[in-house]
């Protein structure tokens, strides 16, 4: 079939019937776990996890989790709880605030912030985020974070990000993925359920998610498809519009940040159909003149999504078994990494349910 | 030391953990992956601190950042807006690349 517009619409009926089955296989199978656990954050994807799961277990078979933190948006947990109900399942609310206090999360991160902005003050209502530049088809600008700065009357500033505080604000903001993942399996551990994720392949693929935070799951069943056929599912599943029209949102920072902003610095629309097209080797001039772009903005994006896949490579390994019998190579990663890693190496992936 | 040479020893001390590398001054960084988005918050940290110039967010960008090359051109052009008599004194770069030592 020749690039197209359409290229990624699914049979939504299809795949939803193929996952809910293949959701039985691998949990209740190969897992060998009575039911599944699900953190539900008011986004898309969770939503179309938590709807797959209750077609394909009993609603006491699932535990629905929502983990909201002192910087979340009161919508999200309204709007996952909802959600939760319309499926029959009773959710469950983990505060992790008090878990990220004792990592020192907020302490850590707002220390990196005050040594860039001195005036922020979370206590006085300062928010903060950080962001990549938007103009990624315009300007050949590389992934570069600043950080932006909410003062209580809502005035945005951008500052520069050195290297040394964006690692700090990283760091303790992982801790946030890492707080949600632990408390999904304490629930999985107690109910001898498996703990299902909601990351798609662009997350994924291109290194949006924290190693051994939410990427730490037992099953990834939206892992192989695109947000925009993550969409196309949802629309089927009947996800509440609420939940469908809302910017997608990693919940990590104070201020509101969108993962446009946050890391894919593309709409869905364009980004995916521009990464299928690289991914299948359409040639740059056929991508353009299907999607009416100058061919150097097509470019432009790809050069991105090598350069993402690339430096977010490890975060995809598993832990390197240093036995002699694995070629440890200081050679920079592949551009999918995804594909070089060898199947059935030392730690077990997390299983995309493609087939 | 030119400044490409001393560019070029920033990123084999810091960001290219290989022994026995040697680095192009016109090796792609994208192509080769030598340095990630990262290492580009790293190299601005050190162009700043090691030449005196300062980078703002929109010049930071492939055609600045992909080669030691480039960048080189791109600190010498900086250097000499903020002092024009001071490019003349600058030594000539180089064609040449050079192993780590």
């Amino acid at each position: 079939m020749g690039f197209s517009k359409s290229i990624l619409q699914l049979d939504p009926a299809a795949e939803a019937d193929r996952l809910v089955r293949s959701l039985k296989e691998a949990v209740q199978g190969l897992l060998r776990r009575h039911g599944a656990v699900v953190g539900i954050s008011g986004g898309v994807d969770s939503a179309v996890v938590l709807c797959l799961c209750a077609r394909a277990f009993d609603a006491s078979k699932i535990v629905a989790v929502m983990m909201p933190d002192k910087d979340s948006n009161p919508q999200s947990e309204k709007l996952a709880r909802d959600l939760a109900r319309e499926c029959g399942v009773n959710p469950v609310l983990e505060n992790v605030t008090a878990a990220l206090e004792g990592f020192g999360c907020y302490r850590r991160r707002d220390e990196a912030i005050r040594q860039v902005a001195p005036e922020y003050e979370p206590g006085r209502g300062f928010k903060a985020k950080i962001v990549l530049p938007q103009n990624l088809l315009q300007e050949n600008t590389l992934n570069v974070f600043s950080l932006v700065i909410v003062d209580p009357d809502g005035r945005e500033r951008s500052l520069p990000l050195p290297a040394r505080q964006f690692l700090q604000i990283v760091a303790a903001s992982n801790f946030k993925q890492r707080a949600r993942m632990a408390t999904l399996y304490y629930h999985a551990e107690l109910h001898n359920f498996a703990v299902i994720g909601t990351a798609n392949k662009n997350e994924h693929d291109q290194g949006f998610f924290v190693k051994y935070g939410d990427a730490g799951v037992d099953v990834t069943p939206l892992g192989h498809l695109y947000k925009t056929q993550v969409y196309q599912l949802a629309a089927y599943l009947g996800v509440p519009e609420a939940i469908r029209s809302r910017p997608p949102t990693s919940d990590t920072y104070s201020a509101p940040c969108t993962e446009q902003e946050f890391f894919f610095r593309l709409p869905f629309e364009t980004m995916d159909l521009l990464w299928y097209a690289q991914e299948h080797d359409v040639p740059a001039a056929e991508v353009a003149a299907v999607m009416g772009l100058p061919e150097a903005q097509v470019r432009r994006a790809f050069d991105d999504f090598t350069r993402k896949s690339r430096t977010t490579g490890y975060l995809r390994l598993p832990p390197l078994r240093l036995n002699g019998r694995n070629k440890v190579s200081s050679a920079p990663f592949p551009a999918s990494t995804a594909r070089a890693v060898a199947p059935g190496g030392p730690c077990p992936k997390p299983q995309i349910l493609t087939s | 030391m030119s400044i490409e040479n001393q560019i070029q020893e920033f990123i084999l001390h810091n960001l290219y953990f290989a022994d026995n590398q040697s680095l192009d001054y016109h090796a792609s960084f994208l192509e080769t992956g030598i340095v990630d988005s990262m290492g580009v918050m790293e190299l601005v940290a050190f162009i700043e601190s090691a030449f005196g110039v300062t980078t703002l967010p929109q010049e930071i960008v492939v055609e600045h950042f992909d080669s030691v090359a480039k960048l080189a051109d791109f600190v010498r052009r900086k250097l000499s807006l903020a002092n024009p008599e001071a490019e003349a004194k600058d030594v000539p770069a180089p064609t040449v690349s050079s192993a780590r030592p």
